[in-house]
C-alpha cells in the first residue's frame, strides 16, 4: 500500500472512530429504551448508508425494512424468512452482562454492497455499546417500576396503621395498651379493639398465616367480616362460627392463609371477659395474687376446616387482674437456634407486677431486645395488655364523663360507705340537699336489694357501685353477682299492708323510681345484673 | 360503716286531757336490724297505753325496711285500739312516709307540742 493509501485508511479509521465515539456519546445519552434503540438503528443506517436496520425484539425499524421480515425475524420462523428473501442481511448479538443473548440487530445492506472489515468492525462495536445502554434503559426502567412497587407497599403501610386501634379507648377502671410491629412493609397480625354502644368493649388479637402483603390483605378482609359481625351484636361463640365458614369458603387462597384468633368481649360493670380462643397461642391472665389461668384454643383456626366448635370461656376479673394477649412472633423470637418462647414470655410478663400497661410492653419489647441481641426479627409481632385497676380510681377531670368505683361486702349497713360516697359526688356537682338525700335512699335501697337478692348476705360477695358523672347528670349503677332483680312490685298499697295482705317490706324498687329521674333493672344470668339509676341537675 | 344502733326512750307525758301519752324516743338508725327496738320496745308497753307518739327527732337514716317496722308497729296499734301520732321526722323522711302513704294511718307532725295536742281531736 502507498503512503497516500495508507493515510488515506488511516485517516478513514480515524472519522469511523469518531463515529463511533459519537454513536456511543448519542447512545448512552438517554435512559429511555424506545430512545434508545432509535439513536442505535439511525446511526447504524446513516454512518454506513445502509437500506435499514432493525432489533429483533424490539418493534422499532430505520429505512426500508419491509414489515413482513421484520415479523418473521422476530419470531421463531426467522431462520426461514432470512432464506427466503433475496436481501442480504447481517445480524449482530447483542448480549447482557452475563454473556446471555437478549436480542439481535439485523441490518439490511443494499444489493450487491459488502462490508469492508472497518465497517463490521464498527457494526460490531456499535452493537456491544447499544447493549450496555439498553441494558442501563432497563436497569431504569425495573428501577421505576420498583419505586412504583415500594410506593405502593408505602401506601399500604399507611394504610394497615390506620386501622390499628390510634388511641385505646377510655374503659372505667380498667388500662388497656396494644403495640403491634410488622416484619416487612405489612404484616399479617390484626389487633382491633371495638367499644360497643352497651359500654362493653370488643377485642381481638389474630395472626394471619404468612407474612408481608397477602397476609395483610387477607387480614383486612377478615377485619372487615369481623367488625361487621361485631356491630350487629353477634355474640362471640356465633362470631367465632360463621368467620370460619366465611373464610373457609373464600377458596383455596384463603384457606392456605387461615388465621388463628382470640376474640374477647369485656364488660366494665360487671367486670366479665369473655373469650373465644381459635387455634391462636394461649392468652395469660394473672390475678392479684399471682394466680394463672391460660386462656387456651378451644378450636381450629378460623377458615382451616369448614367446620367448628368453639367453646366461649367466661372470666370474672378481680381488681388487679392482668391480661396479655399476643401472636407468635412474640415468642418465636431467636437467639441463635435457641427460642425466647411461652414460659420466658410468661415469665416477663408476671416479673413487670403492676407496672403500667404500656410500661409492661415496654419491658417486654426490651427483653425480647435482650435475647435475640438485636437479630432481626422474623415474624409480625403483636401484643395487648389489658388491666383491671387494684381498686377505685378516678379519671382525669377533663374527661366528659367521669367515673368512680367502689366495692361494698354484702353486709347490711355497708350502704352507707356508698351513699355517703355519692353524695360528696353529687355536692361537688351542685346537687341541692334535697335531691342528695333522695340520691342516698335511692342508692341505699339499691344497695339492700343487691345485697339480700342478688349476693344473698354471702359477704364474700361484693356490691359494686360504679357512679358516672356529665355535666348535668349523676348515673349510678349497682352491682351483684345474682342472675337478676327481685321481681318487680308494683307501687305499694298502704291499705293492704295495713290489713296484712300485701307484706309491710317491697318498698326498695318503688322509692327508687320514685325520687330517681331514671331507674332502670338488668338481668344478666351469666354475668351478675345491676340497677342503673340517674339524677339530673334539672329534672325533666 | 355499720349501722348506728337503734336506742328507744319510753316517757309518759301527761295531756291536757287527762290521758297520759306514751312517747318512743328513737334514736340512731331504724333499719332490719331495728325490730327488737321498734317492735319490741311496743309490745312491751302497758296494755292502758292508748295514746302512742313516735319521737323521730334523733333518726339520722331509716330505709324501707326501717319504714316496714313502723307499718308493722302501726298495725299493732290498730289492733290494740291505740292512736298513733309521729313527729320530728326530717324533711326528706317526711317526703318519703308521703310517697308510701303511711300518712293516712298516722299524722306527722311538725313537732312535739301539735303531735300531742293532736290525741284529743
Amino acid at each position: 500500500m502507498e503512503i497516500g493509501e495508507e493515510a488515506l485508511v488511516a485517516q478513514q479509521q480515524v472519522v469511523r472512530l469518531q463515529a463511533l465515539l459519537e454513536a456511543s456519546r448519542q447512545l448512552h445519552s438517554t435512559i429511555e429504551i424506545d430512545e434508545v434503540v432509535r439513536i442505535a438503528l439511525e446511526i447504524v443506517v446513516r454512518e454506513l448508508e445502509l437500506d435499514g436496520a432493525f432489533f429483533t425484539t424490539f418493534p422499532q425499524s430505520y429505512g426500508d425494512v419491509p414489515p413482513a421480515l421484520q415479523a418473521s425475524m422476530s419470531g421463531d420462523a426467522a431462520k426461514a424468512a432470512e432464506t427466503a428473501l433475496d436481501q442480504p442481511l447481517l445480524r449482530f448479538a447483542l448480549c447482557d452482562k452475563g454473556g446471555a443473548q437478549f436480542t439481535e440487530l439485523i441490518v439490511l445492506l443494499p444489493p450487491e454492497r459488502v462490508l469492508d472489515l472497518d465497517e463490521t468492525d464498527f457494526l460490531e462495536s456499535l452493537a456491544v455499546q447499544a447493549s450496555v445502554a439498553i441494558e442501563n434503559a432497563r436497569f431504569h426502567e425495573r428501577a421505576l417500576q420498583w419505586q412504583r412497587v415500594e410506593s405502593d407497599l408505602a401506601a399500604a403501610r399507611q394504610v394497615q396503621l390506620s386501622l390499628i386501634p390510634q388511641e385505646m379507648p377510655e374503659i372505667p377502671n380498667y388500662a388497656l395498651s396494644a403495640r403491634s410491629v410488622t416484619c416487612y412493609e405489612v404484616g399479617g397480625d390484626y389487633l382491633d379493639i371495638v367499644s360497643m354502644p352497651s359500654g362493653e368493649t370488643v377485642i381481638v388479637v389474630a395472626d394471619v398465616a404468612g407474612k408481608g402483603l397477602a397476609s395483610a390483605l387477607m387480614g383486612t378482609s377478615f377485619r372487615s367480616a369481623l367488625r361487621a359481625m361485631v356491630q350487629a351484636g353477634l355474640s362471640l361463640l356465633e362470631i367465632a362460627t360463621k368467620i370460619n365458614l366465611l373464610h373457609y369458603g373464600e377458596g383455596d387462597e384463603a384457606r392456605r392463609r387461615y388465621v388463628t384468633g382470640i376474640l374477647f368481649r369485656l364488660d366494665p360493670i360487671t367486670h366479665t371477659l369473655e373469650a373465644v380462643n381459635a387455634g391462636h397461642t394461649s392468652a395469660f391472665l394473672v390475678a392479684a395474687d399471682g394466680a394463672l389461668t391460660m386462656i387456651k384454643a378451644s378450636g381450629t383456626p378460623f377458615g382451616l376446616l369448614p367446620f367448628s366448635s368453639y367453646v366461649p370461656e367466661t372470666f370474672s376479673l378481680s381488681p388487679g387482674m392482668r391480661l396479655l394477649v399476643y401472636t407468635d412472633g412474640m415468642t418465636e423470637v431467636f437467639c441463635g437456634d435457641d427460642e425466647f418462647g411461652e414460659s420466658r414470655l410468661l415469665e416477663t410478663f408476671l416479673e413487670c407486677g403492676q407496672l403500667t400497661p404500656d410500661d409492661v410492653l415496654d419491658r417486654i419489647w426490651q427483653t425480647l431486645g435482650e435475647f435475640s441481641d438485636g437479630q432481626e426479627q422474623s415474624d409480625d409481632m403483636t401484643a395487648l395488655v389489658l388491666f383491671r385497676n387494684a381498686s377505685w380510681r378516678q379519671l382525669s377531670m377533663d374527661q366528659p364523663r367521669r367515673y368512680l368505683e367502689i366495692q361494698i361486702p354484702s353486709s347490711l349497713g355497708s350502704e352507707k360507705i356508698a351513699m355517703n360516697t355519692a353524695a360528696e359526688v353529687a355536692r361537688s356537682m351542685g346537687f341541692a340537699e334535697d335531691r342528695i338525700e333522695d340520691l342516698k335512699t335511692a342508692i341505699a335501697e339499691a344497695c339492700i336489694n343487691a345485697m339480700e337478692h342478688g349476693n344473698k348476705l354471702d359477704e364474700t360477695l361484693p356490691v359494686g357501685v360504679i357512679l358516672s358523672t356529665g355535666d348535668d347528670s349523676l348515673e349510678v349503677r349497682v352491682v351483684d353477682t345474682g342472675t337478676g332483680p327481685p321481681e318487680h312490685t308494683a307501687a305499694p298499697d298502704i291499705d293492704k299492708k295495713m290489713h296484712e295482705e300485701e307484706t309491710p317490706r317491697g318498698m326498695g324498687m318503688f322509692l327508687i323510681e320514685s325520687l330517681m329521674d331514671e331507674a332502670e333493672w338488668v338481668s344478666s344470668p351469666c354475668t351478675g345484673s345491676y340497677a342503673r339509676m340517674v339524677i339530673r341537675l334539672k329534672p325533666d | 360503716m355499720a349501722d348506728k344502733v337503734t336506742q328507744v326512750k319510753v316517757e309518759k307525758v301527761p295531756s291536757e286531757s287527762g290521758t297520759p301519752i306514751t312517747v318512743l324516743r328513737f334514736t340512731g338508725d331504724i333499719t332490719s336490724a331495728s325490730k327488737a327496738a321498734v317492735l319490741g320496745t311496743f309490745q312491751g308497753l302497758p296494755a292502758d297505753a292508748k295514746r302512742i307518739l313516735l319521737d323521730f327527732s334523733g333518726v339520722d337514716y331509716l330505709n324501707s325496711s326501717g319504714i316496714a317496722l313502723v307499718i308493722q308497729l302501726m298495725i299493732a296499734a290498730s289492733k290494740g285500739g291505740q292512736k298513733v301520732q309521729t313527729f320530728g321526722l326530717k324533711p326528706h323522711f317526711i317526703k318519703v312516709f308521703t310517697m308510701v302513704g303511711i300518712t293516712r294511718y298516722t299524722a306527722l307532725h311538725p313537732d312535739e307540742k301539735t303531735a300531742c295536742a293532736a290525741f284529743a281531736g
